[in-house]
């Protein structure tokens, strides 16, 4: 069976001889618009970003340069946490989500209650699969940790219907992400120094008792000129020049690491703290103006249609 | 509903020679992309994979213009894809949604096609001529005046390097939509014109112009699509009925053809196999289990929903997905059913499909009596867009809305041959 749809477009320009259909449709467009507006919920942005130091030179760009301007070295670090793909992902961290769910935050009104609530009212905090819904929910639709497209600055951008809770989550999560960081690298770093200072102290040992042996060589054999006993001195004097080394080095590397562990900026550099919202980001009258063109075209696409003739065909 | 058995046959073995291309040529020189190959999985998939073919089955009830279009991403998104899937480098839930999804199109273009809007249509050629000269003349003065002339033959030998440093400064100089229209469809479409309305200075015409835009703009897509132009103009003018076998037909030569070239040039083979066949859906790929992970776009990552709503995504989602990918600068785009999951997931393939449908039957409407073969010609290369476009970028960059507007303007057949 086939219809055929004879569209009655000259209705659309007939309006204008029936004002009062068209005022009708301009009006009630501008009322539901204006409604729609109003119930939408607005949405505010706390936002904060940073610099990880560690990237490739390609992807730097101008923030290379203008961090080495300022005398930062982009490329001091290999610290494998501060690798954007990786700080995205710790922020998107089981524990980091948890902490800001499970975190006690005091809204405006003076109302006290973990942030769970706010985000998820109907939920209950204590039910396992809720938690762990609301855990993906947030992760998904209220945090976003994003890598700049035209560098390697990762912003971290939290949106909620309050501008409190945004920048307070925004806060938590920027926080927690970058002492999560601090900790781990410092975690590794402890380790590495509590090996190296370990094995210093048995290299320093070594190095004394070789000294000592040498000593003593030298002192028994302090007149001989033979070429044996030469020898023998030469090989003392050559392990302890490699053992002096290899503890000069790792000493070194030493010092360096006690510094690192204390180092509370682990080659990440802030560029803009996290910020409390002033204005909502949306809807803006953009939005009504948009919903005010979409209702009247969608009003003159019925107004067509109903006015069109539809006709069944029949075969042959 | 009548099965073409003829039709089937030509499908598999089109099938199996992607099948063979794909394990013997993009999985060994492309693996590192992500390809993945495991002929165990292959003979446990292959079954499920086959009803890729029921799409095809259905769109071959009908020869309409929409029929041909919905032909061009069967073959570009579904086959590959169903391939994919066999060997294990697909979701077996992706490759069934777009398995879904395009049954969906097919379906509701079938039952659309029952439904006939009575459209006016404008029987002045000169009008249609006015305004396609008119298209050229204001695109040729703007790229003139912006680009100048550039003749650049060394380009023409497709070397990587040459080709990105030219694109990239081409991309850096913000051409905006009339350029990116005139790039993309211009000389295609002269071409086309000038082929079917017989006119050698057009034709001559085209030529130059798409040397000179080439030059510029590097997009290997313009010399592959006066290529595609070409080749859909030699199939009307071998086959007496442009069907879906004789189509496909032409895509087995096509694919046999590109691959014969493996033994001349290997890279020049594999790349035009891989680019064209496995990329835009192994991307697509990518997109679906990208955005199972993150939010959806909502639309906003396409510039005109976000001037509207007056918000937008907060990141480029092709470049996104490339770095985080391929670990560069790359812009991945997805094609149709991808670009509609990326922006609502299911609901966002329904609205994707549904926008669609209607675009179909809206050419369906105005091309009802007109040259057939222009038709064709006027939207084919928009069509392709898709295979790894957003149907909304299609829309505005890629030609999409320029090829609507003059498809309407274009008069009845009969009357362009009184005119003449």
């Amino acid at each position: 069976m086939s219809y055929k749809i004879i569209f009655n477009l000259k209705s659309l320009f007939d309006l204008r001889k029936n004002p009062k259909i068209l005022f009708k449709f301009i009006f009630l467009s501008l009322i539901l618009s204006t409604l729609i507006y109003f119930v939408t919920p607005k949405e505010f942005v706390s936002s904060a970003s940073v610099l990880p130091s560690q990237s490739d030179s390609n992807s730097l760009g101008a923030m290379a340069s203008l961090a080495s301007q300022l005398g930062y070295n982009m490329n001091q670090s290999n610290n494998p946490l501060t690798d954007p793909n990786v700080i995205k992902e710790i922020a998107r961290n089981d524990n980091v989500s948890s902490k800001i769910l499970n975190h006690t935050f005091t809204s405006k009104s003076g109302e006290s209650k973990e942030i769970f609530y706010y985000l998820y009212p109907e939920k209950d905090l204590n039910d396992p699969l809720d938690f762990e819904l609301s855990k993906k929910h947030l992760n998904k639709k209220v945090i976003n940790v994003y890598q700049d497209i035209e560098s390697s600055i990762i912003h971290f951008k939290v949106t909620t219907t309050s501008p409190n809770l945004s920048y307070e989550i925004c806060k938590l999560v920027f926080q927690d992400t970058i002492s999560k960081i601090n900790s781990l690298t410092s975690l590794n770093n402890s380790k590495k120094l509590s090996f190296l200072t370990e094995r210093n102290e048995l290299l320093k040992i070594d190095l004394s008792k070789k000294q000592n042996a040498l000593k003593e060589f030298q002192e028994k054999n302090i007149s001989s000129k033979s070429p044996g006993l030469q020898l023998e001195i030469s090989k003392l004097i050559t392990e302890i020049e490699i053992i002096k080394n290899i503890y000069m080095v790792l000493r070194g590397e030493e010092e360096t690491l006690a510094v690192e562990v204390n180092n509370n900026n682990n080659g990440i550099f802030l560029i803009n703290e996290p910020y409390l919202p002033v204005e909502r980001s949306f809807p803006k009258t953009k939005y009504l103006v948009f919903l005010f063109l979409f209702l009247n075209l969608s009003f003159a696409g019925l107004y067509i249609l109903k006015n069109s003739k539809i006709t069944e065909l029949i075969d042959n | 509903m009548t099965i073409n058995f003829r039709t089937v046959f030509f499908l598999l073995i089109c099938r199996f020679i992607i099948d063979i291309l794909y394990y013997l040529i993009s999985f060994q020189i492309y693996s590192y992309q992500g390809y993945t190959a495991n002929l165990e999985l292959y003979l446990i998939n292959l079954p499920f994979s086959l009803f890729f073919i029921f799409p095809f089955i259905l769109n071959d009830e009908k020869n309409n213009i929409s029929n041909y279009l919905i032909f061009i991403l069967l073959i570009g998104i579904l086959l590959p894809l169903s391939s994919l899937f066999a060997f294990g480098a697909s979701p077996a839930s992706w490759y069934f949604i777009n398995l879904t999804s395009f049954s969906f199109i097919v379906i509701v273009n079938n039952f659309m096609s029952n439904i006939h809007f009575d459209v006016p249509h404008l029987n002045n050629f000169a009008l249609f001529k006015i305004v396609f000269y008119s298209f050229y003349a204001i695109a040729t003065l703007v790229f003139i005046s912006k680009y100048g002339i550039n003749i650049n033959i060394s380009s023409f030998s497709l070397t990587s390097e040459l080709i990105y440093s030219q694109r990239g400064v081409f991309k850096d100089s913000n051409p905006g939509y009339l350029i990116l229209n005139f790039f993309t469809l211009g000389p295609p479409l002269l071409f086309a014109y000038s082929i079917v309305f017989k006119n050698f200075f057009l034709m001559v015409g085209s030529s130059i112009l798409t040397i000179i835009i080439f030059s510029t703009s590097s997009e290997k897509s313009l010399l592959f699509s006066m290529a595609l132009y070409l080749g859909v103009f030699l199939i009307h003018k071998f086959f007496k009925k442009v069907n879906q076998k004789n189509l496909l037909k032409s895509y087995i030569f096509m694919i046999l053809s590109a691959s014969s070239i493996y033994f001349i040039n290997p890279i020049l083979s594999a790349l035009f196999i891989n680019r064209l066949i496995f990329t835009p859906q192994l991307v697509s790929t990518f997109y679906y289990e990208y955005f199972q992970k993150y939010d959806f776009s909502y639309f906003l990552d396409t510039s005109i929903f976000s001037l509207f709503f007056g918000k937008s995504y907060h990141t480029s989602i092709s470049r996104e997905l490339g770095r985080s990918l391929f670990g560069d600068e790359t812009n991945l785009n997805a094609g149709l059913i991808a670009d509609g999951y990326s922006k609502l997931g299911m609901s966002g393939i329904i609205i994707v499909c549904i926008v669609f449908v209607l675009i179909l039957k809206i050419i369906d409407a105005f091309s009802n009596k007109k040259n057939n073969l222009f038709v064709k010609l006027l939207m084919t290369f928009s069509f392709f867009a898709m295979i790894n476009s957003s149907i909304f970028t299609v829309f505005f960059t890629s030609g999409l809305f320029l090829s609507i507007i003059f498809l309407i303007l274009l008069p009845p057949n009969k009357k362009i041959i009184s005119e003449k």
